[in-house]
């Protein structure tokens, strides 16, 4: 999609404008504050429905309706629009929009209009602009902002939102777990407490079953059944009532709790579990490398000495892959065990702390039944809370400790206090001791049967849910983990193309100083980690070494890359809002190269400030003399004056027109000036006399660009007779000739601007004295233009099987072997 | 589409990765699907809760 016609009413800055691109590049440029952005604006809101600059960070009270239309405009809405024809596969396409209705594009024809939102929703991803605010969000931002940047305009927010769902299950499932752990412990607590056993096993509840059983003389079960428990037994004439606890179910409760509170590994292990927590609070980037595990080991048995990467082909670019794979699988094995050893020291914790918890609510019951009236209920309610807090904390300890919402009391505290002993334990005991045994062996053994009917059930019951929460649990983080994995892995490829093409344009760009570099640009958790090679000397972040003026390159080069895989073959148009800044002339020359070579069927929309890098876009073909818009004097009232770029003899012969011999001499002067500059530049002119300022007069330039122009025309005629090229030795001593020829008329009018190096005094000439000079320098100028594509001939070094020196221009019609 | 085809990818993926793992055998589809019409959380754990036997 290519922008054909373009006509801009009240928007912004701009009054109204019209250009005519006819699907070319277009060079925009001007002093600041003449109105450039805002036809990039008009563009983007075209194009999007919104103005970028207008969204973002910073811009809370900036609305389309108030502030993207001309200031005048704001009560007439209706007339703030932007009209383009565009061609989108050879249709030509009307589009409209208004900011009275900004979500609403007028396409016409009609029928066209999925179409163009097929095109246009490449440009909602905002990858369809670049200006000085994208460089702050690519190449100097944070690599958790710089991933949010990259991540919206990969539109990955809905991948995000899927793993969130799947950790939100994995925690979910992994908390119904611990529940269901936590409530088995206690099944079984109940059941050794009501039997009296030292620890829990099937055969001892068995056991203990049978011989309550003989003790009511019923014969002995097989096996543990619900049903069978009281298979057999004659009812007891004065069973108990389940809410009464046995003296027996007392002592036991009693035991338990001081065993409990004693348990100095229940400390421990709080301490440990701290400690752990603490470490991964530190390392966070190790729960990324769990789920490449066994790509790791699988990576570690493929690699062997090549040091190429057996995923990606590529070879790795610091020291040892295998080395590498080695540390990263040892960082695993470690997190692995931190993660597992976090989960079972919590689950343990967990269960002891219930089962105190269910002890005291045991004992508390026992005091009400004796009828004890000790303990302070709002003391034990807040023990009971404490003990609450830690369960809780356990079943998700590394989420509350990253909130910073660990439980305030302390657990040694808990265990310890002295509430426990002397208020709960203490008064039981005393009573246990003066009403003594009351029940006979006939009735505990019937009473303890009918409870544990209901004991075992409920054990049998939390067994299961157990075993099925284990299970789901299990698959829950499978899924996390398969989800992550393939993520990463499908995210890898889109890194590395883009990583492949940031470095061959940034390589294109930096031939000269930097042909080894190479970046790296790989996801790491939530983050992004973007690392440039700086000079041999290790991989670095982009603006920690290099200079602004490669910094800006890299935005550029990171921009491009993006751009080619986002926006494919479907959106034409890139804009560059002033963002070439601080790179100097020969690097921007190489960035004319890449646009011309790697986006040949790009349109750019290009603004400046810098009069020079127009111009030079200008020289190097990217745009016509037709499409450069010179934007000066904006006012309110008018909007930015536009002016076409016009050409320079033509500027000259109308200032001769009006006998205005000083201007035309000046535009001469000064341009001749910039023109043998930049074909020094183009051609490696030597000759250059040393000057610590680098700067010369037109002179030394004109002197340096001949002198090497006529080597190179030598070398040429000499290497086509080597080569019998009979045709091109005719045609470069024709041209031999001829530039003979101009020189020498050029020099004898040189004679001239030599004798006025102020051209001061040209005032005193006559407008038919200066005119020869005029068509003198048009003649010179054109023997370093190619007459067939209009581009500055060049001194080039051609990469092939045998590289060769050669002096060409754009289309291939000047081709001089300079070897 | 670049964002699309991105998450098309991914989740082509996850599918191979859980239709091969004996753990989701037989709800293996039914989980893929739920994911891919944006079921969310509640809904998947549900097929967990109702499937994991």
């Amino acid at each position: 999609m290519k922008i054909m016609n373009l006509e801009i009413k009240n928007i912004r800055g701009i009054k109204t404008i019209k250009i005519q691109p006819e699907g070319h590049n277009v060079v925009i440029f001007g002093p600041n504050g003449a109105g450039k952005s805002a036809l990039v604006d008009a563009i983007d809101f075209l194009f999007t429905g919104k103005i970028s600059r207008l969204t973002g960070e910073g811009t809370k009270f900036l609305k389309l309706k108030e502030h993207g239309c001309h200031v005048d405009s704001r009560d007439d809405l209706k007339n703030t629009v932007v009209i383009a024809k565009i061609e989108v596969d050879g249709k030509n396409i009307s589009l409209m929009r208004s900011i009275h209705r900004p979500r609403f594009l007028q396409v016409k024809p009609k029928k066209e209009t999925n179409l163009v939102k097929e095109c246009l929703e490449r440009a909602s991803f905002g990858i369809h602009l670049l200006s000085r605010r994208e460089i702050l969000r690519y190449i100097t931002s944070e690599a958790g902002q710089r991933a949010k940047a990259i991540m919206s305009l990969l539109n990955l927010g809905e991948i995000e939102r899927q793993r969130s769902d799947f950790v939100f299950i994995r925690n979910d499932s992994s908390t119904d777990f611990k529940h269901a752990d936590s409530n088995l412990e206690k099944a079984k607590s109940e059941v050794v407490n009501l039997l009296s056993l030292k620890k829990f096993s099937e055969k001892a509840c068995l056991d203990k079953v049978n011989s309550l059983r003989i003790i009511l003389n019923a014969p002995k079960i097989p096996t543990l059944i619900q049903e069978k428990i009281k298979d057999g037994v004659e009812p007891w004439p004065f069973g108990a009532i389940e809410e009464v606890l046995t003296t027996k179910q007392i002592e036991n409760t009693i035991e338990e709790i001081r065993n409990l509170t004693k348990l100095d590994d229940i400390i421990l292990k709080s301490q440990e579990l701290e400690g752990l927590l603490e470490k991964l609070d530190k390392e966070a980037a190790l729960e990324q490398y769990i789920s490449y595990k066994r790509l790791i080991d699988e990576g570690i048995s493929l690699v062997g000495d090549k040091n190429v990467c057996p995923l990606y082909g590529r070879k790795w670019k610091r020291g040892s892959f295998r080395s590498f794979l080695i540390e990263k699988q040892k960082e695993i094995e470690i997190a692995s065990g931190r993660y597992e050893k976090i989960d079972e020291i919590s689950g343990h914790i967990k269960n002891k702390v219930d089962l105190l918890k269910n002890d005291i609510i045991l004992a508390l019951r026992a005091h009400k039944q004796f009828k004890l009236e000790i303990v302070d209920e709002k003391r034990a309610e807040k023990y009971m809370s404490q003990l609450d807090s830690w369960s809780k904390a356990m079943l998700n300890p590394l989420k509350l400790h990253q909130e910073g919402k660990w439980p305030r009391s302390n657990l040694e505290e808990i265990l310890s206090n002295p509430f426990v002993e002397d208020a709960v334990l203490d008064p039981l005991d005393h009573t246990l001791h003066v009403v003594g045994p009351q029940l006979s062996a006939q009735q505990i053994a019937w009473d303890t049967l009918t409870k544990m009917e209901d004991r075992w059930k409920t054990y049998q019951e939390t067994l299961e849910a157990r075993k099925a929460s284990e299970k789901i649990k299990k698959m829950a983080q499978a899924l996390l983990d398969y989800f992550v994995k393939a993520r990463n892995s499908i995210l890898s490829d889109v890194y590395d193309a883009v990583e492949k093409n940031f470095e061959r344009y940034y390589k294109s760009l930096h031939s000269e100083d930097e042909s080894g570099f190479c970046a790296n640009i790989s996801p790491k958790q939530a983050e992004l980690v973007f690392e440039v090679e700086f000079y041999n000397q290790g991989m670095f972040p982009p603006h920690a070494l290099h200079s602004e003026g490669h910094q800006d390159s890299m935005d550029v080069c990171l921009f491009f890359a993006l751009n080619k895989y986002l926006v494919k073959e479907f959106l034409d148009v890139i804009i560059l809002d002033d963002v070439i800044m601080s790179i100097d002339s020969a690097h921007r020359r190489n960035i004319c190269r890449m646009l011309r070579k790697s986006f040949p069927s790009k349109q750019f929309i290009i603004t400046t400030h810098d009069a020079t890098w127009a111009k030079q876009l200008k020289t190097e073909c990217i745009v016509t003399k037709k499409n450069m818009f010179h934007f000066l004097n904006w006012n309110i009232d008018t909007g930015p004056m536009l002016e076409m770029d016009k050409d320079l003899w033509d500027k000259i012969k109308e200032d001769l027109t009006n006998d205005d011999v000083p201007s035309a001499a000046h535009k001469l002067r000064r341009n001749a000036e910039c023109f043998f500059d930049d074909v020094c530049d183009f051609l490696r002119a030597t000759g250059l006399p040393y000057t610590a300022t680098r700067q010369w007069d037109l002179g030394e330039f004109a002197s340096a660009a001949i002198s090497t122009y006529k080597k190179y025309l030598r070398r040429a005629i000499a290497n086509a007779k080597k080569m019998d090229q009979n045709e091109k030795v005719k045609t470069l001593e024709e041209l031999e000739n001829k530039a003979n020829e101009v020189i020498k008329r050029s020099a004898i009018e040189q004679w001239a601007i030599n004798k006025n190096v102020h051209y001061s005094r040209w005032e005193e000439f006559h407008r038919r004295d200066f005119e020869p000079v005029v068509e003198a320098f048009k003649d010179l100028f054109n023997l370093f233009v190619c007459s067939s594509c209009g581009s500055m001939i060049s001194h080039i070094r051609k990469i092939g099987r045998k590289p060769e020196f050669i002096v060409t221009c754009n289309c291939g019609e000047v081709f001089w072997n300079v070897e | 589409m670049g964002g699309k085809s991105i998450s098309d990818l991914i989740l082509s993926q996850f599918s191979k990765y859980v239709e091969s793992d004996e753990l989701f055998e037989g709800i293996s589809a039914l989980l893929v699907s739920a994911v891919r019409e944006k079921k969310g959380a509640t809904k998947i754990k549900e097929i967990l809760e109702k499937n994991h036997k």
